[in-house]
């Protein structure tokens, strides 16, 4: 099931030009370490550039995000495995 | 040669590629979450009959465990976006005919078919996980039915002199730009084939249908003539609809979307540069009865105020005080680099200021930031449907909500 959350994450990422490559986040004080970038893209929200991603630590799915303007990261939603 | 690019089960994959537990499933992705129709299913859905247009109810009729998932616009326009720059990178010319779908003219690229369209298949299987189908052919009609030979992750190219042979494999209910009235038509004539057509004589159908019989007798042979496009032709109208969130069914309530509506159109026309006299109105009644009316006014306009007081006025004479189901406003009978946002009627009003403000504001901040405060009471706001006219680029290229 999905649940749509969006609170701010603390992030481990890897800035080397591009996408930034997330490698670690923090949820409920945990660090879950993310395993496989599913899945990435890009919107824009007027001059804010968003980085989506859907990650996955073996187990459960989420989306997480970037806000470039507001040097953000987000926890956008979760898929938990049933 | 042509090639026709056309993605596989497009939404439905790119849900499957970016969520592994969907991955192997029956999906079906559907619009926004109200009135929600099948856009796409997977194949795995498709083999419980699952097609689009189906309600969700329909679709959980055929298939019990079918997963829903609410279309996210923005991944797909993204993806789109950037399977379409590779594909600038083999040849400039490249027209994009739908979000999912591209025709690319190589000749005069030295790449073989074979290879580009491996190079295609593999830049969108690596970088985004899903697969195309691609047809070749001496032309776009060609091109476009051998991509659907094959699918999916097919390739299928048709030589110059195997064309006949090639048409002759469908029934014309089956060709590309002949739709059901057109093949009712022909059906009635005891016509069914491209031979049958092909029989009845260029002549003839010139008779019948006019220049659109040459056009006609052409694909029975399997010619087309019109190339790839790669300008954009210039726009002939701007226009936007909302299919409501739940009809509506009085004047108040058409207002709000009236005047986001008119908005969305104005905005659009700014941004573009254009003005336009006629105001178009469409209305459609949960019959699915649609109705539009038109009226021109004596001045060139793109502005939001002018754009709606005449869609009121047009709404008025159209309404049958019947519950609405969708809502439209579109501007047309338009003139470029022409932004006009006042009037005589309007001396004294700043409105080039306040529209020069939102704009600022709203491309600062994104779309709908700043908005007429009646809008606030639409329970929809802003289009979450891709129109078949979305581009990657250019014009008709329009930011789309995300469907949830």
């Amino acid at each position: 099931m999905i649940l749509n959350i969006h609170e701010k994450i603390r992030v481990g990422a890897v800035f080397d030009g591009g996408f930034p490559k997330p490698v670690w986040f923090g949820l409920h004080g945990e660090k879950v370490l993310i395993k496989e970038v599913c899945y990435k893209w890009k919107e824009r929200e007027g001059t804010d550039v968003i980085y989506k991603f859907t990650v996955t630590d073996g187990f459960n799915i989420f989306e997480i995000m970037f806000s470039s303007m507001e040097v953000c990261w987000y926890l956008v939603a979760m898929d938990e495995a049933s | 040669m042509i090639l026709c690019m056309d993605m596989d089960a497009f939404f439905a994959s790119v849900e499957q590629a970016s969520n592994p537990s969907l991955r192997g499933k029956p999906i079906a992705v559907v619009g926004a979450k109200e009135r929600t129709v099948v856009v796409t299913s997977s194949y795995e859905a498709r083999r419980y009959g699952v097609k689009t247009g189906m309600s969700k109810y329909e679709a959980l009729k055929v298939c019990p465990f079918l997963t829903i998932v609410n279309a996210r616009n923005r991944k797909y326009t993204y993806v789109s976006k950037e399977i379409s720059s590779f594909l600038h990178k083999i040849t400039p010319h490249v027209e994009p005919y739908s979000i999912d779908e591209s025709f690319l003219d190589i000749s005069g690229t030295g790449i073989a078919p074979q290879d580009a369209a491996y190079m295609i298949k593999s830049f969108v299987k690596k970088n985004f996980g899903i697969t195309c189908s691609i047809g070749a052919g001496p032309n776009k009609f060609i091109a476009k039915m051998a991509s659907g030979i094959k699918k999916p992750d097919g390739y299928y190219c048709v030589e110059k002199d195997k064309v006949i042979e090639f048409v002759d494999m469908f029934r014309l209910k089956d060709f590309w730009g002949i739709g059901r009235r057109l093949t009712k038509r022909f059906a009635d004539m005891g016509v069914f084939t491209p031979a049958d057509l092909r029989a009845m004589g260029r002549d003839r159908l010139v008779e019948i249908f006019g220049v659109n019989g040459d056009h006609l007798y052409g694909l029975a042979c399997g010619e087309y003539i019109s190339g790839v496009k790669t300008e954009e032709e210039p726009m002939k109208s701007i226009g936007h609809s909302l299919t409501l969130p739940e009809n509506i069914s009085t004047r108040e309530e058409a207002e709000g979307y009236l005047l986001q509506l008119s908005d969305m159109v104005s905005s659009r026309a700014r941004r573009l540069r254009y003005s336009g006299k006629t105001i178009t109105v469409t209305i459609r009644y949960p019959d699915m009865g649609t109705f539009s009316q038109a009226h021109t006014i004596p001045f060139f306009t793109s502005a939001t105020h002018h754009i709606y007081a005449e869609a009121l006025t047009v709404f008025d004479k159209l309404w049958t005080g019947n519950s609405i189901r969708l809502l439209g406003v579109c501007i047309s009978n338009l003139v470029p680099e022409c932004v006009t946002l006042y009037n005589i009627e309007d001396s004294g009003k700043n409105w080039e200021g306040l529209y020069s403000a939102m704009d600022e504001i709203n491309t600062k901040y994104g779309e709908r930031t700043l908005q007429f405060g009646s809008v606030l009471n639409c329970r929809r706001k802003g289009s979450s449907v891709i129109s078949p006219a979305w581009r990657p680029s250019g014009d008709r290229h329009v930011n789309i909500i995300d469907g949830n």
